[in-house]
């Protein structure tokens, strides 16, 4: 019996060999195998991080063949996310197995809010290991925490000291009590992030040197109480609970005077709090400040909501803003080189100095109300006065809207050389060259560019029946297929009566305006039209008063499809 | 290690505002390029490097097939004059970033001709090559289980059934 052993062990070995000798071309033959290790850990290290399966990631590479699993073994950042407190947490088993393997690497640790009793074990495991922890998550968005996970989790923070951690993420937490008691005693001088979802911010921020607060559905004048406590503060995220239409205005101003480190803002909001944001803007452009505002989920508040950035960089500040269709919009271009801004929706550029902006892009998208109430052109214009190219796009706009808005980028923009012009915004351009005679002094080219003239006629409605009645006589000859054909080839006569420009069409504006300009020594030098409905003796009367090479026509009278038109009452 | 020959001025062209190099592919294809465009190779620019202290011109050969050498010039052409954080030699490793809109495109071939791409950036040393082909190919196995893992990257399974069954291994990962 004793021989006997020897021998088994003998004949075991061989064995052994045998089969890692049947198992070996099998291995290589497969090309994953061929890659070299470090491509594999390379592979291996984009695990799932902040996600509740990174771990159950690690153990199943762990388990796909030896190599796999020796290289897995040796990657301890591999075992450092766990996730305890839910059905989908790591069991007790695997957060041991996880805490092993990642030693002495920092850890994080999230601790879902649906916990029950029997997720109590792997919790208060991963609890016992703070020390180590560098990102601790408590609750989710699953529902709000738990009592007895608050109790947990407050009981191990007053009693252990967290010196590695660097990053809070507090979610769905209604108990106040439990951010008072947070760390109670010494807190991390390493806390740098603290993202705060649907709870109140802890007493603990002001201990800490927090450079990024992402603060999601909080109240405002509650915000600006810690703001003025975080001297540190670069990055700033928040989604206030109610619009900010109705927030203090301290928030405009208070951000940017007691923080001085201040760099990036990012803010969820709706679109009518605009107004604030702008007067924001211009404390924001002495203080070097990147501010993005986006707003989502528009079908929450159709008429208001948006999605609109704003990135200001320093002296150079790109502001996009306003629109329905968030996914138009465009953010914006840093090319300090050849900075021409395009978005579909108004792209304002606000800067000071040799980076100024030469050309500017207008886009006027479906909804967006371009009467100045909105407060965001009249006061980021003024910091534009070297512009000198303007292109306007308006789709599905009232036409008339657009005359106030020209005048005012005449008076603040008024080295504006070129203009290209798409679409119905051409009409408040033409009404406004006929009732300006100085309107863009230097205006020496000018684009007209698939827009229906001859038969769209000014007639200002004055009170909402008149609009009411204006847009459903449009809709209603858009439907019949009569719109973008003229009904009479007849040239209007040229004299406007005197009562304005009721009946008149915008062809007419335009002409006239021309001819004024003319009279008045500021001829247009260049006009190019295309793809509008113009006819012939059209282009031969515009062409009479600024010269014959002077114009350009593609002689194009087919324009497309028209767009539908909208009203915002 | 790459085979360096020493080749005519006639094979190569000759230099305009940017030089060219010529490319050898294991399949024996001759491929030019500029050398702007490689440049994001560590390995090309070590080579060349070595070309300018011998004064002498070259050809690179290196170990994969000419279809795999022109997707990785492609790519290269791609970002030519861009800079990518992870070429720089001198910037701090950078952490995760999300995989760009373009490589996304890029790298949707199948599973062998990933990992080809993955092993010549690698051997080209363009780490942002490396790094998008790896975020590739972990999303392939993210959420999978481990025999779904294998039978994807076709790992074949070498553990014997005793390991595969013993609690060190598969029960606890």
């Amino acid at each position: 019996m004793d021989s006997a052993a020897p021998t088994d062990d003998v004949d075991g070995e061989k064995r052994r060999r045998v089969k890692d000798f049947e198992l070996q071309p099998i291995a290589i033959r497969s090309p994953i195998n061929r890659v070299p290790n470090e491509i594999l850990r390379e592979i291996f290290s984009n695990f799932p991080s902040f996600e509740t399966c990174a771990l159950e990631y690690s153990i199943n590479v762990s388990q796909v063949c030896r190599l796999w699993r020796a290289l897995a073994l040796e990657m301890k950042d591999l075992w450092t996310e766990i996730a305890v407190g839910s059905q989908m947490g790591n069991s007790a088993r695997h957060v041991e197995l996880a805490l092993e393997r990642s030693v002495p690497r920092p850890i994080t640790v999230h601790i879902a809010s649906s916990w029950t009793g029997g997720h109590r074990t792997p919790v208060l495991r991963a609890l016992r290991e703070l020390p180590r922890v560098r990102v601790l998550c408590i609750g989710d968005g699953e529902g709000l925490a738990h009592g007895d996970l608050l109790d947990s989790v407050a009981q191990a923070l007053r009693t252990c000291h967290t010196p590695r951690l660097e990053e809070l993420r507090l979610y769905n937490i209604a108990d106040d009590l439990f951010q008072d008691r947070l760390f109670a005693g010494q807190v991390s001088q390493k806390l740098r992030v603290l993202t705060v979802v649907a709870c109140s911010l802890p007493p603990i921020v002001v201990r800490a040197p927090l450079t990024h607060l992402d603060v999601t559905l909080m109240d405002v004048g509650d915000l600006l109480e810690i703001l003025r406590c975080l001297p540190s503060l670069e990055h700033l995220s928040f989604t206030p609970t109610l619009d900010l239409e109705s927030s203090p205005a301290e928030f405009i101003s208070r951000p940017v005077a007691s923080l001085p480190r201040l760099r990036d803002i990012s803010v969820t909001g709706f679109v009518k709090s605009i107004t604030q944001f702008v007067q924001f803007l211009e404390f924001a452009v002495d203080v070097d400040l990147d501010l993005q505002l986006l707003c989502e989920d528009p079908s929450e508040s159709p008429h208001y909501y948006s999605q609109f950035s704003w990135i200001c960089n320093g002296r150079l500040s790109n502001v996009i803003a306003l629109g329905l269709y968030y996914q138009d919009l465009y953010i914006s271009s840093r090319d300090e080189e050849d900075l021409t801004l395009k978005a579909h929706n108004p792209v304002l550029p606000l800067g000071e100095g040799p980076r100024l902006p030469q050309e500017i892009s207008l886009s006027f998208i479906e909804g967006h109300r371009f009467s100045d109430d909105t407060g965001i052109i009249t006061p980021l214009l003024s910091f534009l006065p070297a512009v000198h190219s303007i292109r306007t796009l308006a789709t599905n706009s009232i036409p008339y809207r657009f005359l106030r808005e020209w005048e005012s980028m005449s008076s603040r923009l008024p080295e504006v050389a070129s203009i290209i012009v798409l679409g119905p915004a051409a009409h408040g351009l033409a009404m406004a060259l006929n009732a300006h005679e100085g309107l863009f002094p230097h205006l020496t080219v000018l684009s007209i560019e698939n827009v229906a003239f001859a038969d769209l006629v000014d007639e200002r409605p004055r009170t909402l029946a008149d609009i009411q009645r204006s847009f459903r006589d449009w809709e209603s000859e858009s439907d019949s297929g009569r719109m973008g054909k003229p009904e009479s080839e007849a040239v209007p006569e040229l004299e406007i009566p005197s009562e304005m420009e009721k009946g008149v069409s915008f062809f007419e504006h335009l002409l006239k305006g021309l001819r004024t300009r003319e009279a008045a020594g500021l001829p247009i030098g260049r006009v190019s039209i295309r793809g509008c409905d113009v006819t012939a003796d059209m282009v031969a009367q515009v062409r009479t008063v600024l010269g014959a090479d002077c114009v350009e026509w593609d002689g194009q009278e087919d324009m497309g499809p028209r767009p539908r038109m909208w009203v915002d009452i | 290690m790459p085979t360096i020959v020493s080749v005519d001025d006639s094979t190569v062209p000759g230099e305009g505002s940017s030089r060219l190099l010529l490319l050898v592919s294991s399949d024996n294809k001759h491929i030019v390029v500029e050398e702007d465009i490689m440049s994001r190779s560590r390995f090309i620019s070590k080579q060349v490097e070595g070309f300018e202290a011998t004064s002498q011109r070259h050809a690179i050969l290196l170990p994969f097939s000419s279809f795999v050498l022109n997707k990785v010039i492609e790519y290269c052409s791609h970002y030519r004059g861009y800079y990518l954080l992870e070429d720089d030699p001198d910037a701090a490793p950078p952490g995760r970033s999300p995989v760009r809109e373009w490589d996304q495109e890029f790298l949707d071939v199948d599973r062998n001709m990933l990992l080809r791409i993955i092993k010549a950036a690698h051997y080209l040393e363009i780490k942002s090559l490396v790094g998008s082909c790896a975020r590739a190919i972990a999303d392939m196995i993210r959420g999978k289980t481990t025999e779904e893992m294998r039978e994807i990257l076709g790992v074949e399974n070498d553990f014997t059934p005793e390991e595969e069954h013993s609690p060190s291994s598969k029960c606890t990962g």
